[in-house]
């Protein structure tokens, strides 16, 4: 086996093993369900606008390292932006936070992503 | 027994690339006499077959035929007319769902499984869908992955049209009661298709013994080239249904308005054929047959069983389908607690440069029945040796080290 190979970025880890603003929101404006049908992986992610601003977001949902801890992180990167900014947001910004693997699983780590541009292309 | 030393060499990718690989139920890697094989099409043949009057089509025309020959030996049939080539199982299964779909007397009930790849669920479902000639229903699963015989007995009833089964699972290994399931069947006129494309790679088939009507696999899954797949039919069948596609070859006489089809297997092969892959495809069963197919069956279970016996001392794994015995086949599903498959996959192909499978491998309806949102699996060849299963169960435990602990999702 080789010596200590990084599986994953060591933050993408940390934020499966302990996600940010995991949950349901009780009165949400948005609420959109993306789900990755090659391997099950399914995403929740809620927004509450106030405004055209994103004031809460959460997700729910079960997969792998990389799309919950995509999940995790985007929210974290969406909150308090503005509608228009969040729409501008792009793969390559998520997976700069995530390390190469998100890059080959691109199905995986872009689920909360695809999400969001649904959510808010309705608004 | 198999000397793995001995086969490991000749295949080029392990000599080339530093892999584990063990995910062979989804495509297998490709002997040097195969590739050989495909170079000499190209270098020494490169004409077309049936069409050239020339001394070079015809010997392309021969090698070609000599590799249907071998197909149909290699199932046990004695006529190579019921091989038709197609591009792959799933096109063999679509053939036939359509034609038997377009066969005027064919009405009624279409049994499929519960452990079916979507490959002989879908073809069907086309079908049955907006159209009063067929309802498809599914034999039921029980927990442990063997398929509920008496769940089938009491579907197959005398309007049954077709049962379409796998030989062998790619999910669960299970390996299905094709005579016993063929014979009741018969009983009630009904025709059996059964996916061999986990079967044919590494385990006996012979037509006289299991009887079934249809029988669909994949070159690539048994050493051959990509892009080719094998139809076997009963030769009266063949003759009877309607063709699907229309094309070049497959017609003996066209005048504007009326067509005479062309006898099997052409009237099945419309245009030009994978010819260098067919003619390679010949060399993969000639590889098999000197390996001999009860060696490597008995090589592939062993390897499988390994496999099986070790995920089973380790308290957070969970495997699926037959634990043991007769009726596994040479692969195993299995999910870590706490270790998403994906990652798993990830991680041993990090950790140690081993390849497996994880997903839903193309089986939803099963996994939905397993209640499981997906797993992963590792599947075995002729050239893998217990030192891989070895290295596999290391990384597994390593994975679940660096990787597990996180809270149920
Ligand atoms: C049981 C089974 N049936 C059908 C198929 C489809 O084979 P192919 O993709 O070569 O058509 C596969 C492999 O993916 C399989 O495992």
């Amino acid at each position: 086996m080789k010596d200590k190979p990084e599986i994953y970025n060591q933050d993408v880890v940390h934020h499966y093993q302990n996600p940010h603003n995991k949950g349901k929101l009780s009165d949400p404006d948005f609420s959109v369900t993306e789900e990755n049908p090659k391997c099950g992986d399914r995403v929740t992610l809620q927004i509450k606008l106030d405004g055209a601003e994103i004031s809460e977001v959460k997700f729910h949902g079960h997969g792998c390292v990389l799309s919950i801890g995509a999940a995790s992180i985007l929210t974290q990167m969406i909150q308090g932006l503005n509608v228009r900014e969040a729409l501008e947001l792009t793969f390559d910004d998520l997976v700069e936070n995530m390390g190469n693997p998100a890059k080959m699983r691109k199905d995986c780590a872009s689920l909360s992503l695809n999400a969001l541009k649904k959510a808010l292309s309705g608004w | 027994m198999l000397n793995v030393k001995d086969v490991k060499k000749d295949f080029p990718v392990l000599k080339n690339r530093d892999v584990v690989y063990l995910d062979n139920a989804a495509t297998t890697l490709t002997p040097d006499s195969v590739i050989q094989s495909l170079k000499n099409y190209y270098q020494n043949l490169g004409t077309s077959v049936h069409r050239g009057i020339y001394q070079l089509a015809n010997e392309t025309t021969e090698k070609y035929e000599r590799a249907r020959k071998k197909v149909a030996d290699f199932v046990g049939s004695d006529s190579p007319r019921e091989i038709v080539f197609t591009k792959n199982c799933t096109e063999g299964i679509n053939i036939i769902a359509y034609s038997l779909h377009h066969w005027p007397e064919m009405e009624g009930k279409i049994l499929v499984t519960e452990m079916d790849h979507h490959s002989n669920i879908l073809p069907w479902r086309f079908m049955a869908n907006g159209s009063e000639k067929f309802q498809l229903e599914y034999v039921d699963v029980t927990k442990e992955g063997r398929l509920d015989l008496e769940d089938y007995k009491s579907k197959l009833s005398p309007d049954t049209v077709a049962v379409g089964v796998p030989g062998i699972s790619n999910v669960v290994g299970t390996v299905n009661p094709i005579k016993e399931m063929t014979d009741l069947a018969h009983e009630r006129d009904a025709l059996v298709v059964m996916d061999g494309a986990q079967w044919l790679p590494h385990r006996k088939f012979d037509i006289s013994e299991y009887k079934v009507d249809f029988l669909t696999f994949s070159a690539h899954k048994m050493l051959g080239p990509t892009g080719l797949g094998v139809l076997y039919g009963k030769e009266d069948l063949l003759c009877r249904m309607p063709p699907p596609f229309g094309g070049g070859e497959m017609v003996l006489k066209v005048d504007r308005r009326k067509v005479k089809w062309n006898d099997p297997p052409q009237k099945f092969e419309p245009g030009t054929p994978p010819i260098a892959q067919i003619i390679a495809f010949g060399a993969s069963v000639d590889y098999l047959n000197e390996l001999g197919i009860s060696e490597v069956n008995e090589h592939v279970d062993r390897l499988a069983q390994r496999a099986v016996n070790k995920l089973s001392e380790i308290p957070y794994v969970d495997i699926y389908g037959p634990k043991e015995g007769e009726s596994r086949g040479g692969l195993v599903s299995f999910n870590v607690e706490g270790v998403h498959p994906h990652d798993l996959a990830t991680a041993l192909d990090s950790l140690d440069n081993i390849a497996i499978r994880a997903g839903l491998h193309c089986a939803q309806p099963l996994h939905e029945v397993m209640e499981l949102n997906s797993s992963a699996r590792a599947s075995f060849y002729v050239y893998n040796a217990p030192e891989d299963v070895d290295r596999f169960i290391d990384a597994i435990k390593e994975a679940k080290k660096i990787l597990g602990g996180a809270d149920e999702r």
